[in-house]
């Protein structure tokens, strides 16, 4: 895959924050990743100017420019993806910046190897099928530029305005009609802007671009125009979408040519009226009848198709529509289109068929068209690509044979194309062996041509749209998810700890690199250093990580039901007991009373009152833990958790519940010292409280008080 | 608007609530493992510098400077949580005095070109000496900070009645202003308007404290003269 060799521009001012973000990028696996680094507007700008980058990571704020303009002068200079930096008080502007074209972005300090990698993948593949889809609408251009026969394309909205006008004015079409002149029609024509014309068209009028022919065309309008413009509004007043008409036409070179004049009203489009008209020289066709009768059913068949295939709507709709006109316009008996695999060619992605055999033979016998899927692969693979290819029974391809006389068929003509989406064929057999005119061959090169576009433009816009609608969800399930955690987190010991995090994360990050590659480096003192830094820096994540959540305890709104404390407590103890199989406890809890409070917020209770009890008992022979219950005045029940652990002196007792504080030294129990505070707090939410008994060594004694089920308590704290 | 400016009131000396409780927590927690960190980091590289090459001594670098950081936000917290535990009782001070004092102390810090301060009547309120000092320094700091290079800081301190008890106090520079977004966050805690100067981005923060504390409110925008202004609000009598 293409991405794979990466070239990253990273524009950061902060030097540190670009040192880890390339640490982190080097773990990304399965990339060979070239980063460049700016510091400023200025230098991102001038990089972008000589380097072809395929990602560029943006933070918003630099020295030079600030906010939504960095991200507008970046794009300026550059058509590769765009990714924001963003830190979390930016965000909101990021988010912004994402909706008017950044491709993604990312919070600085909450992303890893794999996120990083995802985004990367991400913003590279959704910048790819915005590309091929220009790609594709510059292809149909081309295709409009090489068809063969003079193609203008206008906007028609003057003669809508003027056909409506007389018609609510209650004119009869008659009236309309007579009341054409030289006059009206060469103002009418000069209120049709000229959207677009190919060179065929420019030659016509002997012009070397729509600029001059504005200026020029009138000189060509003679008498035979009104007779023209007559049967245009008639065409139009009847709301007919296509007119045929052959117009006498004095050329550029000043000589006579009959004119067979194509409109085709394509209605609205991209906001205004779109009117192809094609112009063929029809001179010849007075001298072989058959043949240009053919011939200019075979072009309007192509030409019909083209237009289709440049409109809107439904692809398969289109493309069925599409290979019935032209394989009946080119006369053919089977019509197919195939697409190919992208990735290795070898299997049909994309197949449509249209059979005119009466008893409907080629689908009953092979639904994929005269060829099976594999003939149809490797024709193409052998031939060249864009070239239609006639084909007879007797040709160097067997398997090709054997299907022509399998259906009775004489030949087949074989177009490969190749578009951003694949390779793919189209195939036009036929039932008499006769000689296939050239123009046929060049209605299936033009028709190939086409039908190659519209198949990449749909499936570009397919893509397109799934991938923005990912990324609709992405950002609306950020947005939610952020605005929740903007509700629960928005509180000053949230960003506290977070902005203390952030010096935190590049200590750990440095000194995890230092661990990682240059621990052999280092004597056993060195080791024993940096063994210290690692273990400061963990305690510090910890003790701010359990501030976070104890910060959030206080915001969540209780739900109060009938709690069932003897099945939780039993349940609690059970899958707290397995991390500490090796130990002996004897564990009691008599059948307690329910109580009124928030299932999940109590359980937590019980988990904190129970580990310290399995906690600080760890030095006994045996453990010994019992969980009582009673019921005391003010309808409360109180709950008793009592060990024989090393217990505490009770001049302490007032400080237990403190956030972080620690009656006993680290080394002989771990933890941060925040669980008692928690249970302090969720106890008091329920409006009931805690107290502690101890006797150091002797064990202690936790009360919890909680309200009974018939208590009226509601969460008013929240 | 009325403000209900006694600091004495029990709301003020109150139980701890969670943030305090919170930031006492974090600023004394923290440093005894901050310190081992920071000292462990000294000694790894004065000892072992040897044996690291450059990208690893830079790495090392890095983490001293944040680890460095840490003890300034720390610092920062720990400021933060005295302000409202502050015991100095309020009384009357007049923040032109205080300015002017101020202005000799701190004016030969302000890149050597001289502070012109214009305070040019008394402006009396009532809090605690101690944090008047405090605010008027956090203010003039923050002015010294943004101070243009080609021009002296020009600091107008200017004051007006909002009600028989409250005025509004304006702190207007001349200095390079602040980027529209960041006036609206300017007095969160952690907010810098660049990240590469060295200070920690609490001072306004704590201003904002102090106000808050006697009932008032402070507010940051850009000037007409693209300097920048700060007004807040302060009682000006007791009880």
């Amino acid at each position: 895959m293409n991405y794979l060799k990466t070239h990253i521009l990273v524009v950061e001012d902060n030097y540190q924050d670009f040192i880890l973000f390339k640490e982190i990028l080097s773990h990304i696996r399965g990339f060979f990743i070239q980063i460049d680094h700016a510091d400023s507007l200025k230098s991102a700008c001038e990089r972008l100017g000589h380097t072809t980058f395929d990602i560029v990571f943006l933070d918003l704020f630099l020295p030079d420019s600030y906010g939504q303009e960095t991200f507008t002068a970046v794009q300026s200079v550059t058509t590769a993806p765009v990714v924001i930096l963003s830190g979390m008080s930016d965000r909101k502007i990021a988010l912004d910046i994402v909706k008017q074209g950044a491709q993604d972005y990312i919070l600085k300090g909450e992303f890893d190897a794999n996120l990083l990698e995802k985004a990367i993948i991400y913003s590279i593949e959704r910048k790819k099928y915005q590309e091929v889809l220009e790609e594709s609408e510059r292809r149909s251009r081309t295709v409009f530029e090489s068809v063969g026969i003079a193609i203008a394309e206008y906007d028609y909205t003057a003669l809508v305005d003027f056909v409506e006008e007389r018609k609510s004015a209650g004119k009869p079409l008659n009236d309309v009609v007579q009341s054409i002149d030289l006059n009206l029609v060469k103002a009418l024509r000069s209120k049709m802007r000229v959207i677009n014309m190919n060179p065929e068209a420019l030659l016509l009028y002997s012009c070397a671009n729509k600029g001059e022919f504005e200026k020029t065309y009138e000189s060509y309008y003679n008498e035979a125009f009104v007779g023209y413009y007559r049967e245009v509004m008639q065409t139009l007043w009847a709301g007919k979408d296509e007119m045929v008409y052959e117009l006498p036409f004095v050329n550029g070179e000043g000589q006579l040519v009959h004119t067979l004049k194509r409109w085709r009203f394509l209605g609205k489009q991209g906001g205004f009226y779109r009117l192809l008209v094609s112009s063929e020289d029809v001179s010849r066709i007075k001298k072989n009848e058959e043949k240009v009768r053919r011939q200019s059913l075979v072009m309007e068949g192509v030409a019909k198709a083209a237009a289709i295939l440049l409109g809107d709507g439904d692809i398969n709709e289109r493309i069925n529509t599409v290979i019935s006109i032209a394989g009946e316009a080119l006369d053919g008996i089977c019509m197919s289109v195939y697409l190919f695999d992208i990735t290795d060619d070898q299997q049909v992605v994309y197949n449509r068929t249209h059979n005119w055999m009466p008893d409907g033979r080629v689908l009953r016998e092979n639904p994929q068209g005269i060829f099976t899927s594999a003939a149809t692969i490797g024709l193409t693979q052998r031939l060249e690509i864009g070239e239609p290819m006639l084909i007879r029974r007797d040709s160097v391809f067997s398997e090709v044979n054997e299907q022509l006389e399998l259906f009775k068929l004489a030949c087949t003509v074989i177009t490969p194309f190749k578009t951003a989406v694949g390779k793919g064929a189209i195939t036009l057999s036929y039932a008499r062996d006769e000689d296939v005119p050239d123009y046929v061959l060049a209605g299936m090169k033009t028709l190939a041509s086409s039908i190659g576009s519209a198949l990449a433009t749909a499936k570009a816009q397919e893509e397109l749209r799934q991938i923005n609608e990912e990324l609709e969800q992405r950002v609306d399930d950020r947005t939610s998810k952020m605005r929740q955690a903007i509700r629960e987190l928005e509180s000053f010991s949230y960003s506290v700890s977070h902005d203390l995090r952030a010096p935190l994360r590049t200590i750990s990050g440095f000194t995890g690199v230092l661990h990682e590659e240059y621990r052999e480096k280092l004597d056993a003192e060195g080791r024993h250093f940096l063994d210290n830094i690692r273990k400061g820096a963990s305690e510090m994540s910890q003790l701010i990580d359990d501030l976070l959540n104890f910060s959030r305890l206080g915001r969540r709104k209780l739900e109060f039901e009938l709690v069932q404390m003897n099945a939780l407590v039993h349940d609690v103890f059970t899958e707290l007991r397995a991390h500490a199989a090796d130990r002996d406890i004897a564990f009691h809890c008599d059948g307690l009373h329910d109580c009124k409070g928030d299932p999940a917020m109590l359980r937590q209770v019980m988990v904190n009152l129970l580990w310290n009890a399995i906690k600080f008992t760890g030095k006994q022979p045996q453990a010994r833990i019992h969980v009582s219950s009673k019921p005391i005045e003010g309808e409360m029940i109180e709950y008793t958790v009592s060990d024989n652990g090393v217990g505490f002196n009770m001049q302490y007792a007032d400080k237990l519940f403190g956030v972080f504080q620690r009656l006993h030294p680290h080394e002989d129990f771990d933890g941060t010292g925040v669980g008692l505070a928690i249970i302090q707090r969720i106890v008091s939410r329920h409006g009931g409280n805690v107290s502690a008994y101890g006797e150091e060594g002797n064990g202690a004694s936790f009360f919890v008080v909680l309200p009974a089920m018939n208590n009226q308590i509601t969460d008013d704290d929240s | 608007m009325t403000l209900h400016p006694d600091p004495m009131n029990p709301a003020f000396s109150a139980p701890e609530n969670d943030h305090e409780r919170f930031l006492y927590s974090v600023s004394h927690d923290l440093q005894e493992p901050l310190r081992m960190v920071t000292s462990f980091l000294k000694l790894l590289e004065s000892k072992a510098g040897d044996q690291l090459d450059d990208d690893a001594k830079r790495y090392l670098q890095y983490s001293v400077e944040n680890a460095d950081r840490m003890k300034h936000m720390i610092h920062a917290l720990v400021d933060l949580s005295r302000v409202s535990r502050d015991t100095e009782a309020a009384q009357q001070v007049n923040l032109q005095e205080i300015a002017q004092e101020l202005n000799c102390m701190m004016g030969s810090t302000a890149r050597g070109r001289g502070v012109n301060l214009i305070a040019p009547e008394p402006i009396t309120v009532h809090m605690a000496p101690g944090q008047a000092i405090q605010l008027l320094r956090i203010l003039f700091q923050n002015a010294f900070d943004n101070q243009l290079d080609n021009q002296a800081l020009e600091l107008n301190l200017t004051y007006r009645a909002i009600d028989e008890k409250t005025v509004e106090v304006a702190l207007e520079d001349n200095g390079a202003g602040m980027p529209e977004e960041f006036t609206k966050v300017a007095f969160e805690l952690f907010r810098k308007k660049e990240r590469s100067t060295p200070n920690v981005g609490a001072g306004l923060a704590i201003a904002r404290a102090i106000v808050v504390r006697y009932g008032g409110e402070i507010t940051l925008k850009n000037s007409k003269t693209n300097g920048t202004v700060v007004s807040f609000r302060l009682p000006t009598t007791g009880g």
